[in-house]
């Protein structure tokens, strides 16, 4: 339900309905905010970034295609390109590890609205982190989250930087399999499953 | 110019790559290899579906005070129509002999007006080393959408030179000329990947070019750069 109304909103953006993109603004403003956070690590980059970001959903609104990828992905990979720009660009310090954990962890935990929001998906995603060696966790979570290169994430771990790239890789190769699987279970068993995240 | 990445080569690359984090060198080195390469070109769209995904799990922060309002203010501007193109890695994925080319006329261009007789001459003497006779650029337009730049250079080599970014699904698409003095022609394939790439190639004669266009995967025209008058 979530997913089809922000479809519907992105419908009525690229139609130019600014109440639509108010909404929209209003929806998933902490977590693109947050995300932008995530990678610089600085307030007001950030803030730059959320922005940024929201602009572009709005002129581009038109070019969503639901098919590809949901809204709220669609919405945070452009936040997090745009913020790994502005790490690179500004060649601003990316975010502090810690702090990154800090806010993984707080992801682990989250609240009773934010789990009525997201629903399944969410906790399925966290689950299927959980599963995965710290090690690899970490340095998944760094690559993704934080927008760190390879040698970003070897030099803020204290590891070769050959070991970086294979915890990543390993890491997204085990997530994969492991997210692909229930889905796989719900299309033998029933019919609903797919369609929920949707 | 280095060799073309193997398939085992390409492997340690394709995680930064599926992250958007690749560096320039390296991210144009791996999209030429994708090209030939189904088997990395599904690795890669399978680890870049993943990643996505990983990115609900963002935490969620409250953004500062009037934030939504700032936001909002912005969405009530018309866009504006000069080129906000993403310089960085727009420009470092750039075929590197195009940019140097482009980076020379346009700051021959930049600095002329700006009177600089040093920096002129040397633009002068690179334009002159090429032959060159005429360069234009106009931003690739769809609607008040902006998707890109398109360069068309005639000189000594003439060629055509595009670069897309943002919000194009990944794919193959075609740079098409609009020539006044013949059909439209197919110059070069234009590999996207997270909605960006560039192509050039040299082409015969591009004096008679009057639009560039890019076409989708079903020969939809997707945007189209109309080019100034050559001089």
């Amino acid at each position: 339900m979530h997913a089809a109304d922000d479809d519907a909103l992105l419908g009525a953006m690229a139609a130019g309905d600014q109440e639509a993109a108010a909404r929209f603004v209003r929806r998933h403003q902490r977590q693109v905010y947050g995300l932008a956070f995530s990678v610089t690590g600085d307030g007001a980059t950030a803030e730059d970034v959320a922005q940024e970001a929201f602009t572009r959903a709005w002129r581009h609104a038109a070019s969503f295609d639901p098919r590809r990828a949901s809204a709220t992905t669609w919405l945070l990979t452009i936040t997090r390109n745009l913020a790994i720009d502005a790490v690179r660009v500004r060649r601003s310090d990316p975010a502090d590890p810690a702090a990154l954990a800090a806010l993984l962890g707080a992801a682990d935990v989250p609240g009773p609205a934010e789990l009525a929001e997201a629903g399944t998906d969410r906790r399925t995603l966290i689950e299927a982190l959980s599963r995965l060696p710290v090690e690899q966790r970490r340095a998944l979570v760094l690559a993704t989250i934080g927008g760190r290169t390879s040698e970003e994430v070897s030099a803020a771990e204290g590891i070769p930087l050959g070991t970086a790239k294979t915890r990543i890789r390993a890491a997204l190769h085990r997530l994969r399999i492991d997210l692909a699987q229930p889905l796989i279970d719900e299309v033998d068993g029933a019919s609903r499953g797919v369609e929920e995240g949707r | 110019m280095s060799p073309p990445l193997t398939c085992e080569d390409a492997r340690q690359l394709l995680p930064d790559l599926a992250l958007g984090v690749l560096s320039g060198e390296q991210r144009a080195e791996v999209l030429d290899h994708l090209g030939g390469c189904t088997a990395c070109e599904a690795e890669t769209s399978e680890l870049a579906a993943t990643a996505d995904e990983l990115l609900k799990l963002t935490p969620r922060v409250d953004p500062p005070a009037g934030f939504e309002s700032a936001v909002l203010a912005r969405l009530a501007v018309p866009p504006p129509e000069p080129a906000r193109w993403r310089r960085s890695r727009v420009l470092i994925a750039a075929a590197a002999a195009a940019v140097v080319v482009i980076g020379a006329v346009a700051g021959l261009f930049l600095t002329t007006r700006e009177h600089e007789p040093a920096i002129d001459d040397r633009y002068v003497t690179t334009i002159q080393t090429l032959g060159g006779r005429d360069l234009r650029a106009a931003a690739l337009v769809s609607g008040t959408a902006h998707w890109g730049q398109a360069f068309v250079f005639e000189g000594k080599t003439s060629w055509v030179f595009v670069s897309m970014s943002w919000d194009v699904p990944d794919g193959v698409y075609r740079v098409m000329l609009d020539r006044s003095d013949g059909p439209s022609l197919m110059v070069t394939r234009l590999r996207l990947f997270r909605g960006q790439g560039s192509a050039g190639m040299a082409v015969g004669d591009t004096r008679t070019v009057t639009a560039v266009r890019v076409l989708d995967p079903s020969g939809r025209t997707l945007c189209m750069a109309r080019m100034p008058r050559p001089v």
